[in-house]
């Protein structure tokens, strides 16, 4: 059973004293409903990228003779990425700007079989292969993608049920950060530690998967 | 120490009693902690355990898993064991295996390796040409308590440590002074959970955990509201 939105908004308004209604309004005033939401997407899309816990397998084609290929709608993060040429599979892995250029110094225009990538170096949403590809291909990634958009309406979080509590902590860091009446700096930062906890932990358990 | 089967309401009534319920916590929310607790207990210690069967696609080396295992931890392939590595390590091993079938040349005769790719998702080496069932053992989603006849089964040692969790939860509500009071029972909580899982325990996590323990100490800015620094900023009381 997984939950939803409108649980996760109705603790938060217990948590902080309000009215519980399922998130539908803050009668305090210190808060609006849209902030709320959008403290509550941006932290579960957050969460999403910095763990890598929820992935999907992508497919998109390469176009040849060019560094910087379209990352489809949705990306967060990468965790792995190959590319597909014809009809063989090799492994790409991630350097850095610093790293491909001193590699190969003409990575842009010298063609050849891609071996790395850099991502959000060139431009936002933008995947930079590594030399630039001869011929066309596939690219595959299995990455992050956003979550589902929460409006209030009783949809379900993209995080697993046992991640919700460190969700529900980012919201409130959020929501006692804000400066103005809300602002509650002890509150703010307790929460900010609690979030930055489930995601370590969320990683551990990744990694964890593997070793057992 | 035995396993007890504790409803809801006994482990309500046992929170109940570690603090004065007016004028901030109602049954509503030392239920929600008690939820909370559970779901932290077994994001923690990998607690309640199950395993699905799932069917692969022929010649697909990917399987998604169902949300109700929030956790891989052994897969068989018809009964066989196969074993866990990352993706990084088989693509090290076989830089083809997307298009690896078993069975063909060069590869096995049957998926020998599995990997986890998110919760969600699993890739195995070599994929089958033929449908079979995967044994995915693996952490069941923690269950949640919704009547006050439902119940757990959990060692009695541990329910002092899952009510001391709880109530620390409850404290955020309260204000900062209440959360750095009952922080020794999040500690106690971390320390009990962490003795269950060595995976944890060997995380970087852990280890910072370990030289610090939980560093803040949430001595309350002096008021910015008109309100006492321990006063939620949604109001004085319920």
């Amino acid at each position: 059973m997984a939950v939803t939105d409108q649980e996760l908004l109705e603790q938060l308004q217990r948590m902080v004293i309000e009215a519980p209604d399922l998130g539908a309004t803050w009668p305090s005033g210190l808060w609006t409903p849209t902030e709320i939401l959008g403290y509550l997407n941006a932290r579960q899309d957050r969460f999403l990228k910095e763990t890598l816990l929820i992935t999907s397998w992508l497919a998109t084609p390469v176009i040849a003779q060019q560094a910087q290929q379209d990352l489809p709608d949705g990306w967060l993060a990468t965790r792995n990425a190959f590319i597909v040429e014809a009809g063989r599979t090799y492994p790409l892995s991630p350097v850095t700007r610093r790293e491909a250029d001193n590699m190969l110094p003409r990575w842009e225009s010298d063609y050849g079989r891609s071996q790395w990538y850099l991502t959000e170096e060139i431009a936002t949403k933008q995947f930079s292969l590594v030399p630039s590809p001869l011929t066309g291909g596939v690219l595959h990634l299995f990455a992050a993608l956003v979550g589902n958009v929460l409006d209030g309406t009783g949809l379900e979080l993209t995080v697993p049920d046992e991640c919700e509590p460190y969700l529900m902590y980012g919201v409130l860091a959020d929501m006692f950060g804000k400066q103005g009446r809300a602002y509650d700096q002890p509150r703010a930062a307790y929460c900010e530690t609690r979030y930055d906890e489930g995601v370590q932990l969320a990683q551990a358990l990744l990694k964890s998967v593997v070793i057992s | 120490m035995p396993y007890t089967t504790t409803t809801r309401a006994q482990l309500r009534q046992l929170l109940q009693q570690r603090y004065e319920s007016s004028p901030f916590w109602t049954e509503i929310d030392a239920n929600l902690a008690l939820n909370q607790a559970l779901r932290t207990w077994n994001l923690l210690t990998s607690y309640w355990r199950r395993r699905i069967v799932v069917g692969n696609v022929p010649n697909d080396p990917l399987v998604p898993v169902p949300g109700t295992l929030a956790q891989q931890t052994a897969v068989t392939w018809q009964g066989k064991n196969m074993t866990g590595v990352s993706v990084a390590e088989i693509q090290m091993l076989t830089p083809d295996w997307w298009q690896a079938r078993a069975g063909a040349d060069g590869h096995p005769s049957r998926p020998l390796f599995w990997a986890p790719v998110g919760l969600n998702l699993l890739a195995i080496y070599p994929a089958s040409p033929v449908v079979g069932s995967l044994e995915v053992d693996g952490v069941r989603s923690t269950p949640v308590l919704t009547d006050d006849s439902d119940f757990v089964n959990i060692g009695s040692e541990e329910i002092d440590t899952l009510t001391g969790y709880a109530l620390h939860v409850c404290a955020l509500k309260a204000g900062a002074s209440f959360l750095d009071r009952t922080k020794p029972y999040l500690e106690q909580f971390v320390k009990a959970a962490v003795e269950r899982n060595a995976l944890i325990k060997m995380s970087r996590w852990y280890t910072s955990f370990q030289k610090e323990g939980y560093a803040w100490s949430l001595v309350p800015d002096a008021p910015t509201t008109g309100q006492p620094a321990d006063v939620p900023p949604g109001g004085g009381g319920l």
